[in-house]
């Protein structure tokens, strides 16, 4: 992707590159927002493609999230999380309404029929073996099945809570149950900071 | 701690709680729930791994698109009131933001009855879009020193604002923004800026004409970034101007009932 700044170093922590970023493009800074969206268009990208599948509809998802991120930037306070989450939280937010608004308007079957079995190992063959990629995949293969199912269908799948009771036969009490263990496991799995 | 309430962190870190009024308790339980702040901070970055696991670039093309588009999208000051929620995220606009693309649905679509002629454009106005076309060239030269092609691009535009024979037009375009054109019969050709067009997906492309007594002619594609007027050839004294969307990468004949349409006088 060209740049005048470049591409982020490859053996660098994007992670940290992304909160001085975000601190910088809070301040106006077009550079800044430049060298941040090579290190965040990607996962964005990469994440509304899952959730709402159509390629249009993922690159207009993907940009209205960057604008949103330059929009926002000075809302973000770097004491409640990284730069990336940050960002990542509002992709995945953007996606989900954006899928369930697309739903209302009448596809829900398709997607729903498409979900359990792609979803059920969303870490797939499409992306390289990244060592990230990889670490998230040897976590998610720590979890109960059900959990798993739980995380993988509303995150990369975009279900309710609800919706995935139903997609996977259970009380919605204990989906929402199993979504948090689900989740617990994986956090002290990925080591994230606590 | 209500229990009830705390077993939603999970599904409220991934999205998974589509009923509002349900989504509303739980914001209202974090607020004095400082346990509970901390495990959706906790849930929310481990979400964000899952989701920079399946990182995919998208088409080189969004980010010359996003890059422009940032430059005209105000930011948004600091709000104190957001510090006390945690995990918050900036809501959704209630309308259609700037930075919102033009669906392929409806709404890329003309109305119909909406073509806009000018014709007998005053000479005062001619003077004044004349002095907002130049300003928004000094500006491009400032802001662009570094860009080679600004010098030659400032003197066609220059050229052509200069002519005896300027004559401009001034019009609102369909869906939203303003189109100015001055076109110099004796240079033959036209300058053209807008401001405040809806952005587009990336898949679509603005394509300017010129269309005279035997059709439509291709004056070139508006680029993304739009704070630069363009300079397009093959001005003739009875040519109308149009906009209209096309495909990216233009098309051969327009596809689309123009945006504008505009009669330099």
């Amino acid at each position: 992707m060209p740049s005048e700044t470049g591409p982020p170093e490859p053996g660098g922590a994007p992670e940290h590159d992304a909160d001085a970023l975000l601190g910088r493009v809070a301040r106006g800074d077009e550079r800044a927002f430049e060298r941040l969206y090579d290190v965040a268009a990607a996962p964005v990208h990469g994440l509304a493609r899952r959730v709402v599948r159509d390629p249009a509809l993922a690159e207009e998802v993907t940009q209205e999230v960057m604008i949103e991120v330059w929009r926002s930037a000075a809302r973000f306070d770097p004491a409640r999380g990284s730069a990336l989450a940050w960002i990542m939280t509002i992709a995945h937010r953007r996606a989900v309404d954006r899928v369930r608004r697309e739903q209302s308007a009448g596809d829900r079957e398709a997607r729903t029929a498409a979900g359990p079995g792609a979803a059920h190992d969303p870490v797939g063959e499409r992306v390289e073996a990244r060592l990230e990629h990889e670490r998230v995949r040897r976590c998610l293969r720590t979890l109960t099945r059900l959990q798993r199912e739980t995380v993988t269908l509303a995150y990369y799948a975009g279900h309710s809570f609800r919706e995935v009771a139903e997609l996977v036969g259970a009380p919605p009490n204990t989906v929402r149950t199993r979504m948090r263990d689900g989740l617990i496991r994986l956090r002290d799995c990925l080591g994230v900071e606590r | 701690m209500n229990e009830d309430l705390h077993t939603l962190t999970g599904a409220y870190a991934v999205d998974a709680i589509d009923d509002p009024g349900e989504r509303a308790r739980f914001e209202a339980h974090l607020a004095g729930c400082e346990p509970c702040a901390t495990e959706l901070r906790e849930f929310q970055a481990t979400a964000a791994r899952l989701g920079m696991a399946v990182a995919e670039p998208p088409p080189p093309a969004l980010r010359a698109h996003v890059l422009a588009t940032i430059r005209n999208v105000p930011q948004t000051p600091r709000n104190p009131a957001d510090h006390a929620k945690p995990g918050r995220v900036p809501p959704a606009p209630a309308g259609p933001a700037e930075g919102r693309v033009a669906g392929r649905r409806a709404d890329s679509r003309p109305r119909p009855g909406s073509r806009r002629w000018r014709r007998g454009v005053a000479a005062g106005l001619v003077a004044a879009a004349c002095l907002v076309t130049a300003a928004s060239v000094t500006q491009v030269v400032r802001e662009r020193q570094r860009v080679e092609r600004a010098e030659a691009a400032y003197r066609d535009v220059a050229s052509v604002l200069s002519a005896p024979d300027a004559r401009a037009a001034t019009g609102r375009a369909t869906g939203g923004g303003t189109v100015t054109v001055v076109a110099s019969t004796s240079r033959g050709r036209v300058v053209v800026a807008s401001s405040g067009l809806r952005t587009l997906p990336p898949s679509r492309t603005y394509q300017l004409w010129l269309i005279g007594a035997d059709g439509p002619r291709s004056a070139g594609l508006l680029p993304a970034d739009r704070s630069r007027p363009v300079v397009a050839g093959d001005w003739r004294p009875t040519d109308r101007l149009g906009l209209t969307v096309e495909p990216a990468g233009g098309s051969a004949q327009p596809t689309s009932t123009p945006l504008v349409l505009l009669m330099p006088a």
